[in-house]
């Protein structure tokens, strides 16, 4: 049996292995096991790169069961690119949770389930980005949002409490709408398997239905304004290394789903609107989103809305892939490399964010002065991160940005591409009005005197991986070329 | 790959200075120095090749359909000499400069950076990745202009950053644009869009953009407002920065633009060129009535700077091949003459405490070579025969008599009369006995003093030896003549 066509299933069955054996092993040893978990599925995901990148997607039969009786995993290159940023970011959070939640009390109710929760989560992620039909979707989703609303209110305390009350609540709401859409679909076509409806799929009242609402829940999954409302608070109150999770990654999943749904089993204008509307909202997105990280006076906060603003970008892709399969092609490879320098630059901010407030002892941004002085790669770190959401050369950010104001020209509606360049000097001002803070000449009274070198340079080193990516371009054109959505749309690399 | 070596040795550098960290200075200086006089030796190198007629160039694939490409041609050369000689020469300013300033691994780090950045912009060989390194300079300079973290150098450093990015979005919208209407485009010598020069609508829109983004570092009217603010970061960094790296940066962009993206022919046609002469004679003539009435040194100087700018811009604009040599002459020569006067900028504030024009009297007889250096310098910059400012200065307004555009020629004697009018109250005010007194103490650290002179005697060298091949008035003809089907005076 070739080993290379098992990684979708391994990549899946290892960090549920390592959630269980996390659990057992009690809370001296499950950082061990985390860390040697992410390591392994890290090389899964290079590996099952290099092997999409070869010879293409392929499918993968758990169990032995093909469709439609048994469950079907895809892996596809932007599905293996999900999985990569996952892996990398997973890899660091890991590392940097090690010293953070160490430093934290020991006694604090909840920390050792940390470990458990957060490669269960992972697990479900990884299946998300490659299960293959619309159902198993619903349970990854599922999965994924209790593993994440537990994560938020880990670290207690009040306010966790109440912004995870509100996540359960919109997770619990997305997940039911999205189970009445799949149920409807289903009445109406009796498939499940996204490439048997993508094959099949007929103009039908009640099919089209059950997608417009499994599309509306996975918006509403992904934060997209104005269903962005429970997103500032949970990732704002949540322990860093979950803020870093939920914003780099967890938003990614629901999207990447929309983008398969939207690009790969609807044919073009099945739901005839829904691709502008879903662009409106997403510029509407970075407007708000970036206007509201720049009201902010509590640093995740910033952050927080900062992630707001980034998903819409994500959106501009529906209404270019009308154009034709060359507008499509830079669209998409567009919003893979910002999904993939917003992965990493955001979890760097997350966690820089986090550091500062431990270094600080409070999250008020304009008593952190001096941070330059007294942490200078944490602030060194904070800056890269943000010249990538700014858009500027030389970073990832940069990359989608041209990509996408490309496709935007190239299309022929040009607003699309004021808006994304309204949205990187938007970011500017926001990220500058938290930097021209870091790099004031104040004396500083730190809380702690000390960083971890881990709390240290973990965020820069996220951030220096956002702002390399731009040398990876062509790597990723490459896997966005051996994708469903552009394989189908009868691009030829 | 030695073309893109001029860029990565000061990156390298640079990177080096923030690994060694505050506490070893001694080796933080060598490496800065080291790697000045390389890159130096390096440029050197490859001006001889480019003399020779073998243009070293490299690419790198990047984008989709696009490269990143290093080319070192003489047009490019010319600048990335003049930001790396220069660096050279305020790097030993600068560590006398800075000598008991605190965070220098910083300072020195992003001093590097930027020109790197520079070089990367002088050496580019497309409009992308002349874009990507300009953006770099606009970054890497924010950190010197808030160096001193006062509120007064952070609400500088917003402006700065506020025009640099407002520049930057509409100099990315403009060159993403041309990349989709006809794809890779590199400078070529008299144009490189004539496939495509039947999108008229288009292509004026593209220009106005790209005008905007390079006139914000040209400090093109209205743009300008970010730059007499930034004086206030430390004197090395008006000097080197504001005089030398990041203004240039500036017009080198529309130098390239008009002559090797649009071609002089096509910019005339589509009558592109006329209105930028047009804002650039306005920015001329009202920097230079400004720059009359400042009283703060470095205002007075920055004013200056602005009109000195517009020269160039011009020069260029009037699409006349003695006047676009004389603005890439200008380019050099003002870089020296402007430097000059920075640096004794720093050393008259770091030495007496001096802001104020009105504050020197007794400066002569205190700091008698540093002025002299500035007195040679300000009478070069108004353009007086043999200093250097005069060569430029003379191709640049028979070029526009060449052209049939006398208003120019009228602009370029006017604010030669304005800069001697802005200039002068600076030496009678030193010239005057006043407080301070030679008794009380020398002139500047040695280590500042002697860049000074330097500088300054580089005016009288280079305006002596205009006439001989290597000068740069030789050598920009050369660089722009390709561009004009081979003209030769």
């Amino acid at each position: 049996m070739n080993v290379l066509a098992q990684l979708p299933g391994l990549l899946v069955a290892v960090p549920l292995a390592g959630a269980a054996i996390s659990f057992v092993a009690g809370r001296r040893r499950a950082p061990h096991v985390a860390i040697t978990t992410a390591f392994v599925v890290l090389g899964l995901a290079v590996a099952l790169a290099v092997h999409v990148l070869d010879g293409g997607p392929f499918r993968y039969h758990v169990g032995g069961w093909g469709a439609p009786l048994g469950i079907d995993l895809v892996a596809d290159g932007a599905a293996a690119l999900f999985l990569v940023l996952t892996a990398i970011v997973g890899l660091v959070v890991t590392l940097y949770a090690t010293a953070y939640f160490r430093t934290d009390d020991e006694t604090a109710y909840g920390h050792g389930l940390f470990w458990t929760l957060w490669l269960f989560m992972w697990t479900s992620l990884n299946a998300l980005f490659l299960t293959g039909d619309v159902f198993n979707v619903y349970v990854c989703l599922e999965l994924v949002g209790i593993s994440a609303v537990t994560l938020v209110t880990i670290g207690g305390g009040a306010e966790a409490l109440r912004a995870g009350a509100r996540y359960l609540f919109a997770s619990m709401l997305g997940a039911m709408t999205y189970l009445l859409g799949v149920a409807l679909l289903y009445a109406a076509t009796g498939q499940l398997d996204m490439d048997v409806l993508r094959t099949t799929l007929v103009a039908d009242t009640t099919a089209a239905t059950g997608l417009a609402l499994m599309i509306a829940a996975l918006v509403l999954k992904t934060a997209l304004v104005p269903a962005h409302f429970w997103l500032p608070a949970a990732h704002g109150s949540a322990p860093s290394p979950v803020s870093a999770v939920l914003s780099s990654l967890v938003v990614k999943g629901s999207y990447f789903v929309i983008l398969r749904l939207m690009l790969d089993v609807m044919p073009a204008g099945y739901l005839p609107g829904v691709d502008i509307f879903l662009g409106v909202l997403g510029s509407a997105a970075i407007v708000w989103g970036s206007v509201q990280a720049l009201l902010q006076t509590r640093i995740k906060q910033l952050v927080a809305y900062s992630t707001v603003a980034q998903i819409g970008y994500l959106f501009l892709v529906f209404p270019l892939a009308r154009h034709g399969a060359d507008v499509l092609t830079l669209a998409l490879t567009g919003v893979l490399v910002h999904a993939l320098s917003h992965g990493l630059a955001k979890a760097g901010l997350f966690l820089g964010a986090g550091s500062l407030m431990t270094r600080f002892g409070h999250d008020r941004i304009a008593d952190m002065g001096g941070a330059v002085r007294s942490t200078p790669a944490l602030t060194f770190g904070v800056a890269l991160a943000g010249v990538t959401m700014m858009g500027l050369p030389p970073s990832g950010g940069f990359g989608a940005k041209w990509l996408l104001v490309s496709a935007a020209l190239a299309s022929g509606e040009w607003w699309w591409a004021v808006v994304l360049v309204t949205g990187g000097l938007l970011a500017a001002a926001y990220m500058f009005r938290l930097l021209s803070v870091l790099l004031t000449d104040a004396p500083t009274e730190l809380h702690a005197s000390k960083g971890d070198v881990r709390t240290e340079w973990l965020p820069l080193a996220l951030a220096l991986g956002a702002v390399l990516l731009v040398l990876a371009i062509p790597l990723v054109s490459n896997l966005a070329a051996a994708s469903n959505v552009l394989i189908h749309a009868g691009v030829t690399p | 790959m030695t073309a893109w070596l001029p860029m990565l040795i000061p990156a390298i550098a640079g990177i080096a200075t923030f690994a060694l960290g505050e506490s070893r200075g001694r080796a933080r200086n060598a490496v800065n120095l080291a790697a000045a006089a390389i890159s130096i030796a390096l440029v050197a190198r490859l001006v001889v090749h480019a003399y020779n007629g073998t243009v070293i160039s490299s690419t790198l694939p990047m984008l989709p359909g696009l490269s990143l490409g290093m080319s070192a041609d003489l047009l490019g050369l010319l600048f990335a000499t003049v930001a790396t000689v220069l660096w050279g020469v305020t790097l030993v300013y600068a560590i006398g400069y800075m000598d008991h300033a605190t965070d220098r691994a910083r300072f020195f780090g992003f001093f590097a950076l930027c020109i790197a950045a520079a070089n990367g912009v002088a050496l580019a060989d497309d409009p992308l990745s002349l874009f990507i390194f300009y953006e770099i300079l606009s970054l890497t300079t924010y950190p010197l202009v808030v160096h001193n973290g006062t509120p007064e150098a952070l609400s500088a450093g917003r402006k700065y950053l506020f025009y640099a990015l407002g520049g930057g979005a509409a100099l990315l919208v403009g060159v993403a644009w041309l990349a989709v209407i006809a794809g890779q485009t590199p400078f070529t010598p008299g144009g490189a869009l004539a496939a495509v020069s039947d999108r008229t609508a288009e292509l004026r829109v593209i220009f106005a953009l790209m005008v905007a983004g390079f006139g914000v570092k040209a400090a093109l009217m209205p743009l300008h407002g970010w730059l007499p603010g930034a004086m206030v970061a430390p004197a090395p960094v008006s000097s080197l920065l504001h005089a030398v790296a990041v203004v240039k940066a500036g017009v080198f962009g529309i130098i390239r633009l008009v002559n090797e993206l649009y071609g002089p022919e096509l910019a005339t046609s589509l009558g592109l060129a006329t209105p930028l002469a047009i804002f650039a004679g306005i920015t001329i003539i009202v920097a230079s009535v400004i720059a009359l009435r400042q009283d703060d040194f470095k205002r007075r100087l920055a004013y200056s700077t602005i009109a000195q700018l517009s020269y160039i811009t011009l020069g260029t604009a009037l699409c006349s091949p003695l006047a676009a040599a004389g603005a890439l002459a200008h380019l050099a020569h003002h870089a020296v003459m402007k430097i000059t006067m920075f640096f004794t900028a720093g050393s008259v504030y770091e030495t007496l405490h001096v802001k104020k024009v009105s504050q020197m009297p007794g400066l002569a007889r205190r700091m008698p070579l540093t002025m002299a250096s500035f007195a040679v310098a300000a009478f070069a910059l108004a353009g007086i025969p043999p200093l250097v400012g005069f060569a430029s200065k003379w191709m640049l307004g028979v070029g526009a008599v060449e052209d049939g555009s006398v208003w120019a020629l009228l602009i370029y004697v006017a604010s030669g009369a304005l800069a001697i009018g802005y200039m002068v109250p600076v030496l009678t005010s030193a010239l005057r006995p006043g407080e301070h007194d030679p008794a009380t103490g020398a002139e500047s650290d040695p280590r500042m003093l002697w860049p000074i002179v330097t500088v300054g005697v580089l005016t009288i060298v280079l305006g002596l030896t205009a006439g001989l091949p290597g000068s740069p008035v030789h050598w920009a003809m050369t660089a722009i003549s390709p561009s004009f089907g081979g003209w030769t005076p």
